[in-house]
């Protein structure tokens, strides 16, 4: 029986190919290297779940099962979460092929809000019992996604969680649920200042947790994850060492985080990914010219391959 | 006295004359100078010779003739071999794009009216209407995919065209009904 590694997608920065990294390399292990996956869509844009399945198809499902929210509710109501309902059996599908060994968590458009959090102080002259509960609430908030997951991780050997462009909530929950984060990054010159925050803010986030542990008297052994590796999306790779602003970021780069914690695999910018994404599909599922074009550089089968050998 | 004075006086001048010339002689350096000077001429000269001995006489032509024709054939290959072409620097001509493809006005017409009836279908049974031959041409299926803006029809399979075409509405559905808040259950 697989227990799941379990690792989020993050970074505060919009743009970065979080979602496409995630969906690739989820695709990917599913489909060339025959691991069982789990992704999880936590990102209120909902554009995993939509890089998965057509409107329509998300639209049934959350009819018939519910998502992300409906489960983040029950969890707040203390009811059972009962995650295995909730999961969307191989939802990408081109014609007779579907990616078998591929299930979603689907997110939806009204988590945004909720993604906030709830659990403000109030007006209350804190004694030691109301420090302690409120400290405890503060904890279950961030403790849902552990406990989701828990419930299905022995069925999958990888789960993938996307997160949303920031570092509220759900976000941290999936801190809290993960071993790892990994950084997708653009190689460029706002990204590299904002990696060196994000890893600070999430050295807090685990701060706080333990904090809220302690003050809650809780027993659990909360732990947040730690950086798996950065990934570069989107390089150019044109132009001279000199020139390439790119190249000589990833170098920078490097050089900040340690050469160590950077994939040295990346992805280009190609039309395909793009094309693939609105027809939800992998770019090697689609037959069209620019799809063909960026499969066969085969980006993201060399970044899940180094993925295997990191996790 | 007078014609004395005279010699004395031409002795003088030849005395400073032959002075003046061996103040004028050139020193060892100077020689040696002058030497490869001369030497660096007649190489130079035979340099020339050389180049005019081996230059081609009239005799020599059936030969260039023949390394001529074995260049244009050559060249010819290229044509066909990228390969060829690359060694010899010719730039490789762009594959043509196939023209896109016109459609007549009743086409058109067709396509329309069965994407319009595919809208309200739910995605599954669109899918098996577009992958059904017997239902929709692939000429049909490439009007239409044309119509929504697909590129590359002629290039791309049926089951493709098919996807693309059921994601296309699929999508815009969903644009739509995110837009006006009709997706809740």
């Amino acid at each position: 029986m697989p227990r799941a590694k379990v690792l989020a997608f993050i970074n505060y920065k919009g743009g970065v190919a979080k979602t496409t990294t995630t969906y690739h390399v989820g695709c990917s292990l599913a489909q060339h290297y025959r691991k069982k996956v789990l992704l999880v869509d936590i990102d209120p844009q909902t554009n995993l779940t939509f890089l998965c399945a057509p409107y329509d198809k998300w639209l049934d499902f959350r009819r018939r099962a519910g998502t992300i929210k409906t489960m983040y509710q029950r969890y707040l109501e203390r009811q059972p979460i009962d995650t295995v309902r909730y999961i969307w059996k191989s939802p990408i599908q081109v014609g007779k092929d579907r990616i078998g060994d591929l299930d979603l968590i689907p997110c939806d458009v009204d988590l945004l809000g909720e993604d906030l959090g709830g659990g403000q102080v109030s007006g209350t002259f804190p004694t030691m019992e109301l420090l302690r509960r409120q400290n405890a609430e503060y904890l279950r908030e961030r403790m849902f996604m552990r406990k989701a997951l828990h419930e299905v991780e022995d069925k999958y050997d990888y789960i993938l969680i996307d997160c949303p462009p920031n570092l509220y909530l759900m976000t941290q929950n999936a801190l809290a649920a993960s071993k790892w984060y990994v950084i997708t990054a653009i190689p460029d010159h706002l990204s590299t200042i904002g990696l060196s925050i994000l890893q600070k803010k999430v050295e807090k986030i685990g701060h706080y947790l333990k904090s809220a542990q302690t003050f809650a008297g809780d027993k659990g052994n909360v732990k947040v994850a730690q950086l798996g590796g950065v990934v570069f999306v989107r390089v150019r790779i044109g132009g001279t060492m000199l020139t390439n602003v790119h190249m000589n970021t990833m170098e920078s780069v490097r050089t900040l985080v340690g050469a160590s914690n950077c994939f040295a695999t990346y992805t280009t910018e190609l039309i395909g990914y793009s094309e693939a994404a609105e027809n939800s599909v992998p770019v090697w599922m689609l037959r069209t010219t620019n799809c063909d074009r960026a499969s066969k550089k085969r980006e993201y089968e060399q970044i899940t391959q180094e993925f295997q050998q990191r996790f | 006295m007078g014609k004395r004075t005279g010699k004395e006086t031409e002795l003088k001048k030849l005395t400073a004359s032959l002075r003046e010339f061996s103040a004028l002689l050139p020193t060892a350096a100077d020689k040696e100078e002058l030497h490869q000077s001369i030497t660096a001429i007649m190489d130079f000269l035979s340099g020339i010779q050389r180049m005019a001995a081996a230059m081609p006489t009239s005799e020599n032509t059936s030969e260039m003739e023949s390394a001529l024709r074995a260049l244009d054939q050559f060249a010819d290959r290229a044509k066909t071999n990228p390969g060829i072409a690359a060694l010899l620097g010719i730039p490789q001509p762009r594959p043509s794009r196939p023209r896109p493809a016109t459609y007549t006005n009743d086409e058109t017409a067709t396509a329309q009216r069965v994407l319009s009836e595919l809208q309200v279908l739910p995605i599954d049974q669109m899918r098996l209407r577009l992958q059904d031959e017997n239902a929709i041409s692939l000429r049909l299926l490439q009007t239409m995919a044309s119509q929504l803006g697909i590129r590359s029809v002629q290039r791309t399979g049926r089951d493709s065209l098919a996807h693309q075409i059921a994601s296309k509405i699929s999508n815009y559905r969903g644009y739509q009904g995110l837009r006006a808040g009709t997706e809740n259950p």
